[in-house]
C-alpha cells in the first residue's frame, strides 16, 4: 500500500503525520536525529501562574500522538540523499547507520525540514560566545525546559553559575538587517522574550527586566502584546538597539541613544538575553534541488509546480518565519490539503 | 417556505469565505433565534422577520466571521480602515498625516494599510508631504518591504511616544527634543477595534463561551487558530480576537479546510459511549451548563439530556457532576482502592511529563490516569482518603492550558472545598494537594515527587 513520506521529525512534519494518520493514511516519517522534535524539542513551558501561550503543551501533545500512532513508522538517524521520480509515486534514497537504501512507494512527499538557527550560522560577534552572562534565547528556553519551581513553588533556578539581579532581552538579532541577509523581521521573538519576562518577573519579584527592539510586534494568535502590558509587568522598554556593549566586571553595559531627550545614555545588567530570528534552513539548496523547489530573496523554499500536481508539499518553517502555534496551524493545513486532494482522486 | 429544511455544508453568520466548491448560506447574527445537533448536522432555527416566518437550516459546520466594531480616536479624522481614494488620488497638495497606535497598539493589518496608504499618496504626488506617526511598526505579509519602500519615497516617519504628540480636528502638533511640527492637512487614523456586534447573544444562542474581552474565542493554546470551544463552530475576525486581522489569511485558509474535511465525516474522540439514562435523568440542565463543548441537548420527545457522540470531547465532567447519577460510560471500571498513597493525574500534562522523566517518578504510588482532573469529586477524595489512610494528590493542567478549557478551575474549587471539609472534621488537609503542571516539566515533577514521597513516609 502506498504511503506518505515526512521528511522531518519536527513539530511541522510530526503535525502533518499525526493528522494524516488520523484520517486514516499510512505515513512514513524520516527524522535525521535520534529522536523526535527538531528545533523546538528542548524549549521549555513559559507558564507563570497561569498560561503564557507558549504553546509548549499543544506540541507535546502532537508530538505524543506521533509516538502512539500504529500509522506512522519512524525512521530515526535516517538522511534523505535524493528523490527519484517513479511516475505515479516517488522513491527516496536515504541513509541510516546501515548504509543507503531506497525508500519505495510513496504517492506524496512533505518537506517539514525546518530552520536554522541564528546562532548556529557562524556570524555575530565573537564576544558573544565568551561571556557567561550572554546567553542566547535558545538556550535559555532550553534552560527553561528543565525548571523545577512550578510544582515546588520555588524560585526558578537558572543554571548560569550565579544569580542575576537584572537582564536585559535584546531583540531583532539576524532580523530586519542587511548585514546579516535577514531583511525580514521573523516576528517570533518578541512574544518568545516577553513569555521569558514574564516567567522571570513571576519567579522574581524584584528583579530589574528590560527589553530593547526596534517596533514591538505581535506574539501569536491569542496574545495581543502591548507597551501596557510591559509597563503592568513593571518591564522596562526601550524602543531601539544597543550601540554598544562594554563588559565590565561588574556588570554588562550597554550604550543607547535616548531618542526623547536625544542624548547617549547606558544601562547595565547582569544577564543579557540575545533574541534569535529564524533563519533559512542550511540546507534548503540541497532541499531544492532535490526536489525541485525553488529558493525565495530569502532562502527559504517555495514550490515550482503547485503541490497538488507534483504531489510535493512545503509544512513549516522550511518555508517562511513562524512560531509555534502558525507552524501547527499550517501543518495542518498541509495535511488536510494533502487528504483532501486523495479524496477527489 | 416555512418548515422546510436546507440542507448547507457550511452556514455564515456574518461575511462568507469565498470558495466555490463549498454549498453554503449566510445570516445576519440578529436573525438567528437557536442552534441544536452538532458537527455534521446543526440546525440553525431563524427568527421570522419582514415576509419570511420562521425557518430552520440544516448544516455540517457553522462559521461565525463578523467585522469589529470601530471607533475613531478623532471624530473629523477618515479611517484606515475605510475607502481613502478621495484623500489619496488626484493633485492633492496637502500634507497626508497618517497616525497608528493611537493610543495603543494597532495589530499589524493596520500597520499594511497605513503603507498602502502612504504609498498610493505618493504614487500620484512626487510633492507632498507625508506623515506617517507610529509608536511600533507591526509586520505581516509583504509589510517590510513596504515599510522600506516608502521610507525611501520620503515618507516621514515618526515614533510619537519618543515625543509629544497632540491631536484635534484643526491639526496636528508634535514635539521632540530636536524637532517641532505644527501640521494640517488629511488625517488618517487607525481605528480602536472591540468585539463584532451581537457576540454576546450568539454566545448564547450557540452555548459557546466568551472570552473576558467578549470575543467568541476563549483564550486557550488548544483554540488556535478558530477553533471555539464547540466542535463545527469556528471563530473568525472581530468574532475571534484581538488581533485576528493580523492572522486573517491564516485563519481563512484553514477554516476552509476544516470544512471540507468535516464534509467527508467526523470520528467520534474515543470508543467510549457516554449515555444518560432517560430514566433517571431529571433534567435539571447541569450537564449542559458544565460541558465545556456544547455537547449536550435536550431530547424533548424524551424529555430527558442526551450526549452528542461527535459533539462529546471525552472530558467525563458531566458523569460527575449529574446529581441523579444518570450518565454511564462504556470503559467505566469499579476502581478498587488500594492502600497507599492516591495520584490523579490527567492525560494531558502530568501523564505526558511522566512518560518523558528518565524513571517513573510515580512508582510505587496508587496512580489514576484521567481525561481531564475536572472529574474529581469531593466523596470520591474522602474515600480514598481512608481506603489509603495516607495521601492524596491530584495533578492537573496549567490555567489556560487545560484541553477542556476551565477544568483547572473546576478541580481547584473541588479541591478547596474538600480541604475545607477536612479542616471542619479536624483532620490535616495537607493529606490533600493540588498541583498544576504542563507536559514539559518532567524534571520538576521527578524533583518534587521525590521530596513530596520522602514528606509522605515520615
Amino acid at each position: 500500500m502506498s504511503r506518505i513520506g515526512v521528511i522531518g521529525g519536527g513539530i511541522a512534519g510530526c503535525t502533518v503525520a499525526a493528522e494524516l494518520a488520523e484520517a486514516g493514511e499510512e505515513v512514513l516519517l524520516l527524522e535525521k536525529d535520534g529522536e523526535l522534535g527538531g528545533n523546538i524539542k528542548n524549549f521549555g513551558c513559559k507558564a507563570t501562574d497561569s498560561c503564557t501561550k507558549c504553546n509548549m503543551c499543544l506540541v507535546d501533545s502532537i508530538f505524543n500522538q506521533v509516538s502512539e500512532s500504529g500509522s506512522i513508522e519512524t525512521h530515526f538517524n535516517t538522511i534523505v540523499r535524493d528523490c527519484l521520480d517513479q511516475g505515479d509515486n516517488y522513491s527516496l534514497v536515504v541513509e541510516d547507520d546501515y548504509g543507503e537504501k531506497q525508500v519505495q512507494d510513496l504517492s506524496e512527499i512533505v518537506v517539514a525540514t525546518g530552520y536554522t538557527r541564528w546562532s548556529q550560522l557562524e556570524t555575530g560577534t565573537p564576544e558573544i560566545f565568551s561571556d557567561e552572562r550572554i546567553v542566547w534565547a535558545s538556550d535559555f528556553e532550553d534552560m527553561l525546559e528543565g525548571r523545577k519551581d512550578q510544582l515546588s513553588g520555588r524560585s526558578l533556578e537558572m543554571e548560569l553559575g550565579y544569580q542575576p539581579d537584572s537582564a536585559v532581552f535584546l531583540q531583532c538579532n539576524g532580523s530586519r538587517s542587511l548585514q546579516e541577509k535577514a531583511r525580514y523581521c521573523s516576528r517570533v521573538c518578541c512574544g518568545y522574550n516577553y513569555r521569558m519576562a514574564q516567567v522571570l518577573r513571576h519567579s522574581f519579584p524584584e528583579m530589574d527586566l528590560s527589553i530593547f527592539f526596534i517596533d514591538m510586534q505581535e506574539a501569536g494568535f491569542l496574545v495581543e502584546l502591548s507597551f501596557a502590558d510591559l509597563e503592568e509587568e513593571e518591564i522596562d522598554y526601550y524602543n531601539c538597539k544597543p550601540l554598544r556593549i562594554e563588559r565590565e566586571d561588574e556588570g554588562l553595559i550597554l550604550h543607547y541613544e535616548d531618542q526623547k531627550q536625544g542624548q547617549m545614555e547606558t544601562i547595565k545588567t547582569d544577564m543579557l538575553v540575545l533574541s534569535e530570528g529564524i533563519h533559512r534552513n542550511d540546507e534548503n539548496e540541497r532541499w531544492a534541488r532535490i526536489f525541485n523547489l525553488q529558493q525565495d530573496d530569502d532562502g527559504f523554499l517555495r514550490p515550482i509546480w503547485p503541490e497538488e500536481q507534483a504531489g510535493i508539499y512545503l509544512a513549516g518553517t522550511v518555508t517562511s518565519p513562524g512560531d509555534s502555534a502558525a507552524t501547527i496551524t499550517q501543518s495542518r493545513e498541509v495535511a488536510s490539503r494533502i487528504i483532501n486532494n486523495r479524496a477527489l482522486t | 417556505m416555512s418548515g422546510s429544511q436546507n440542507q448547507y455544508d457550511v452556514v455564515y453568520i456574518g461575511q462568507p469565505l469565498e470558495d466555490d466548491s463549498l454549498n453554503f448560506t449566510s445570516i445576519e447574527p440578529e436573525n438567528l433565534a437557536g442552534c441544536r445537533g452538532e458537527i455534521g448536522d446543526f440546525t440553525l432555527k431563524l427568527k421570522a422577520g419582514g415576509e419570511e416566518a420562521e425557518s430552520k437550516l440544516s448544516t455540517a459546520s457553522i462559521v461565525i466571521n463578523l467585522p469589529y466594531r470601530e471607533e475613531l480616536p478623532l471624530e473629523e479624522a477618515d479611517s484606515l480602515s475605510g475607502d481613502l481614494s478621495h484623500l489619496l488620488e488626484g493633485e492633492n497638495e496637502k500634507p497626508l498625516i497618517i497616525i497608528q497606535d493611537y493610543p495603543d497598539l494597532s495589530p499589524a493589518a493596520v500597520s499594511k494599510w497605513g503603507l498602502e496608504a502612504a504609498l498610493k499618496a505618493r504614487e500620484n504626488s512626487e510633492q507632498r508631504d507625508i506623515y506617517y506617526f507610529y509608536k511600533a511598526m507591526r509586520f505581516m505579509e509583504e509589510n517590510d518591504e513596504l515599510y522600506e519602500r516608502a521610507r525611501s519615497q520620503e515618507v516621514i516617519f515618526l515614533k510619537h511616544d519618543l515625543g509629544e504628540l497632540n491631536i484635534d480636528k484643526d491639526g496636528v502638533e508634535y514635539k521632540r527634543e530636536d524637532i517641532e511640527l505644527e501640521l494640517e492637512g488629511d488625517l488618517v487614523m487607525a481605528p480602536r477595534l472591540s468585539p463584532a456586534q451581537g457576540t454576546e447573544e450568539l454566545a448564547k444562542k450557540l452555548n459557546i463561551e466568551q472570552d473576558e474581552k467578549g470575543y467568541l474565542q476563549k483564550n486557550n493554546v488548544y483554540l488556535q487558530p478558530t477553533l471555539s470551544g464547540k466542535r463545527g463552530v469556528y471563530v473568525l475576525s472581530g468574532a475571534r480576537g484581538p488581533n485576528a486581522l493580523t492572522y486573517q489569511e491564516e485563519e481563512i485558509s484553514y477554516t476552509l479546510t476544516e470544512l471540507k474535511r468535516n464534509l467527508r465525516g467526523v470520528e467520534e474522540i474515543d470508543d467510549e459511549e457516554r449515555e444518560i439514562d432517560d430514566q433517571k435523568c431529571i433534567v435539571c440542565y447541569t450537564c449542559q451548563r458544565v460541558c465545556p463543548h456544547g455537547a449536550v441537548q435536550r431530547d424533548d420527545e424524551l424529555n430527558s439530556m442526551t450526549i452528542m457522540d461527535k459533539a462529546c470531547q471525552g472530558c467525563n465532567l458531566c458523569i460527575s457532576r449529574c446529581p441523579a447519577g444518570a450518565i454511564t460510560r462504556s470503559g467505566e471500571e469499579e476502581r478498587e482502592l488500594s492502600a497507599g498513597t492516591q495520584v490523579i493525574i490527567c492525560e494531558n500534562s502530568a501523564s505526558i511529563a511522566r512518560d518523558k522523566a528518565e524513571n517513573d517518578p510515580l512508582q510505587g504510588l496508587e496512580v489514576e490516569e484521567v481525561p481531564c482532573v475536572s472529574t474529581v469529586k469531593r466523596e470520591n477524595i474522602f474515600s480514598r482518603l481512608a481506603a489509603g489512610e495516607s495521601e492524596v494528590l491530584v495533578l492537573g493542567c496549567i490555567s489556560e492550558a487545560c484541553k477542556h478549557l476551565t477544568g483547572h478551575d473546576r478541580c481547584e474549587q473541588v479541591i478547596e472545598k474538600a480541604k475545607d471539609d477536612m479542616q471542619k472534621l479536624d483532620l490535616d488537609d495537607s493529606r490533600l494537594q493540588y498541583h498544576r503542571l504542563s507536559p514539559r516539566m518532567a524534571q520538576d515533577l521527578s524533583t518534587f515527587l521525590q521530596e513530596w514521597k520522602g514528606e509522605v513516609s515520615t
